[in-house]
């Protein structure tokens, strides 16, 4: 049991340095974990996950160069945590000291009754970031760098899929000829995305995850499909039409989940053995919060690639396999 | 009962009660994905005039779901004082929505009819009430409860204070209730739902909350809104447990998805009433929301709005020390933007006023419905206006552990100068003496200053 252990973690640390390594080499994304702190000393979270609002821009968005007078500052550059706008407190020490421990808008101070004016805008930032995610479409671009497969759920848009979650669980006919058109044939996995609830979650972290994913199935001897299939306003539940079609052994479907104001771009990762079309939740494993300031996108690829194997061993998924 | 219609020249036949409610109610999102709702808005208008001819007898006779197969039609039925509905059972829904409106309708008056009314009588008579109809009749109407506080005094608006924390970290709720109270927020309780829904870890909370009340005497209540069974089991430990929490809905089928029974809520209230700390008359509290039955796949065919009101009418036998709905919380699929949250707030405020305990809105949305902080701020001041007993507040309005969009803590202050009302009177000398509101209950410079509670 300690040897499997072992044999894992060093399997796990691996797999993040080939990564790594491989990020470096291309030069493009940003490194794991620099998307924070902007000024000051970041606050040390202890046993607290830090968890924040911060700017996690695309590597296509252009920034401003710091020292640029023509820009007014960016007002989301800052977590929660580092925000502190109280005058003359009581004990402001203290009050920083207890704000570790919490995302909370806390010690955001008033004018009169209502919210300072930074207070307010910036939820204006946040909020509009949060709908955004649900709102938009993933970016045709990050579809085709990670060479997905393009399917469409039975939603005809936005509004329908959000109304009737039904027809977002299911593909469209032109789709599962698409399924069947580019299955590979005895394959143990079959990865999938979809927008799910955050279209951000998948532009953010899909360039990272799915190599990681990848690299984690490869260096355990697992096979899996060329190309993942990307679901447009798809649901979890549309694995598992994926699942019969392609008679995988596991489906591992990374979906966009529902955005906070603090995590607009956060990626959960469902796993099912031999999925089947209806069946319960309680088959299906979460990985959820997978993002820069939760679970970093390479550590969560080693992760799902570990899970995917021990399903395959145990030939079963969901609350089965915790019993085990 | 007459179940059809004709209007403009075209007739309009409906196959049973529940067809005639579910049409007539304002268009849900919940109830078009469950296949019921109207199809076009004449045929809306044609079911609310068909509901506003419909006799109060008939629609006791016809429950949402049959008394033999459903437990919460049985506890509604069979709570009915029968000396009160045989006077009313002739009146019409439209009869019913026109006494509401009447002067000579005070507030006694209209609390002896509610004792003659069932739950689909309340829902009926919503569908067919205007916006300002709905709170018109609401501000009539204070029903009032006890925990360790009062609950319902008219012109009183008290504020759950929602100290949520993502891993349960007891520093980060102690500081997310310290800035509540800095704020002026937690009369009507300190209420946590907590993460991990184990006996051990609500015996902690419940414990920790309790200390917290204790050491500054805030005179309110807490609560940890785990599992009722797992409340249960911390009370029978030694917890110090205010009162006992539940979410509940309109049917037997969905309260089973939920693990509760009649029989459990019984035995929880009884063990509520002998051995919560608080010594509460009303020590039970409850939250509901629109579109739980549809999520759970019990709604029986019945409209959401109608279920919601069957919920009140379950609660109702608990005399609950509040009950709360969580309007936009349940998800787009059943409340789907700000026009049907901003109804549905409306609503479910009247009803639970009508089944005579205090009834709070939790004005609130998640991101992913097309509704915005704007829509929940005009929504807070209509719902003051009608005397809304009860709010809930968290920081900028951001829930950081159910990921959902609520008031905000400064909207309570601004609510309160805006409307005239005034929190819990013993909360506001609490208040005072802390030097958060000063002798006029207007904010003091440490207002707004959770760190005075570091000491």
């Amino acid at each position: 049991m300690l040897n499997e252990d072992a044999l894992r973690d060093s399997i796990r640390l691996l797999v993040s340095n080939v990564i790594q390594e491989e990020i470096a080499k291309s030069g493009s994304a940003a490194p794991i974990g620099s998307a924070a702190p902007a000024s000051g000393a970041a606050p040390s979270t202890g046993a607290t996950p830090t968890v924040g609002a911060v700017a996690e821009a695309l590597p296509a968005s252009p920034v401003p160069a710091a020292d640029s007078s023509e820009f007014v500052p960016d007002a989301t550059a800052l977590t929660m945590q580092e925000t502190f706008w109280v005058p003359n407190a009581h004990d402001e020490e203290g009050y920083r000291k207890m704000k570790r421990f919490t995302s909370g808008r806390l010690g955001i101070w008033r004018a009169g009754p209502r919210p300072l004016s930074r207070a307010y805008v910036r939820v204006k930032a946040d909020h509009a970031a949060a709908q955004n995610a649900v709102w938009s479409d993933v970016d045709e671009r990050v579809i085709e760098e990670l060479k997905m497969v393009k399917l469409e759920s039975r939603s005809d848009d936005k509004a329908e899929y959000l109304k009737n979650p039904p027809t977002g669980k299911r593909l469209s006919d032109a789709s599962i000829e698409v399924v069947k058109n580019n299955t590979q044939a005895g394959k143990q996995v079959q990865i999938v995305f979809s927008d799910g609830l955050s279209s951000s979650a998948i532009e953010r972290n899909a360039k990272d995850v799915l190599p990681a994913l990848e690299q984690g199935l490869k260096s355990l001897g697992i096979s899996y499909a060329d190309r993942p299939f990307f679901v447009k306003n798809g649901r979890v539940a549309s694995m598992e039409e994926i699942g019969e079609l392609t008679a995988v052994d596991v489906v591992i479907m990374l979906t966009g989940e529902r955005p906070g104001l603090n995590s607009q771009a956060s990626m959960g990762a469902y796993l099912a053995y031999k999925p089947t079309v209806g069946m319960e939740e309680s088959r299906r494993t979460v990985i959820s919060n997978i993002h820069a300031l939760g679970t970093p996108p390479v550590e969560a690829g080693a992760q799902i690639a570990e899970l995917a194997q021990s399903m395959i061993k145990h030939k079963m998924s969901g609350v089965d396999l915790k019993l085990v | 009962m007459k179940l059809k219609t004709v209007m403009f020249g075209k007739t309009y036949q409906f196959k049973d009660l529940n067809e005639v409610q579910a049409k007539a109610s304002e268009q849900k999102s919940g109830d078009e994905l469950a296949g019921l709702a109207a199809t076009s808005r004449e045929e809306r208008a044609a079911a609310k005039i068909v509901l506003c001819e419909t006799t109060l007898a008939d629609i006791r006779n016809h429950p949402a779901v049959p008394y033999e197969i459903d437990d919460v039609t049985r506890v509604i039925q069979d709570q009915v004082n029968e000396t009160v509905y045989k006077e009313i059972q002739n009146w019409t829904v439209g009869d019913l929505r026109n006494f509401l409106m009447e002067y000579t309708s005070t507030e006694p008056v209209i609390q002896r009819i509610c004792t003659g009314l069932t739950s689909e009588m309340i829902a009926a008579c919503a569908k067919i009430m205007s916006n300002l109809d709905l709170i018109y009749a609401s501000r009539k109407i204070n029903n009032r409860s006890r925990c360790c506080t009062e609950m319902g005094r008219p012109g009183i608006a008290l504020t759950r204070a929602l100290p949520n924390h993502s891993t349960d970290d007891i520093d980060g709720i102690f500081v997310e209730t310290y800035e509540a109270l800095a704020y002026g927020i937690g009369d009507a309780m300190i209420g946590l739902n907590p993460v991990q829904d184990t006996v051990e870890s609500t015996v902690y909370l419940e414990n920790k909350l309790y200390e917290l009340r204790m050491k500054w005497d805030i005179p309110t209540q807490h609560c940890v809104l785990s599992h009722i069974t797992t409340q249960m089991a911390a009370i029978r430990k030694g917890a110090p447990v205010d009162m006992i929490f539940q979410s509940i809905a309109g049917t037997q089928k969905a309260n089973e998805s939920f693990g509760i029974s009649t029989e459990l809520l019984d035995e929880a209230y009884d063990l509520g009433l002998h051995e919560c700390i608080s010594g509460a008359p009303n020590p039970m509290y409850f939250e509901t929301g629109e579109g739980s039955e549809l999520s759970a796949a019990a709604h029986m065919g019945v409209d959401e709005l109608t279920l919601e009101a069957r919920t009140y009418g379950y609660a109702r036998r608990y005399n609950p020390f509040a009950v709360m709905s969580v309007v936009g919380f349940i998800g787009p699929e059943y409340i789907y933007d700000s026009v049907q949250q901003q109804r549905g707030g409306l609503e479910e405020l009247f009803m639970g006023k009508m089944h005579l305990f205090p009834m709070g809105v939790d004005v609130c949305y998640t991101n992913h419905m097309p509704a915005s902080q704007n829509d929940s701020e005009v929504l807070a001041m209509l719902v003051a206006e009608a005397g809304m007993p009860y709010f809930v507040t968290a920081p900028m309005g951001d829930d950081i552990m159910l990921n959902y969009q609520l008031l905000g803590n400064h909207d309570l202050q601004t609510i309160l100068e805006l409307t005239g009302l005034r929190r819990d009177p013993d909360f506001e000398k609490w208040l005072q003496k802390m030097e958060i509101l000063d002798d006029n209950c207007m904010p003091t410079e440490r207002f707004g200053d959770a760190s005075i509670f570091l000491r």
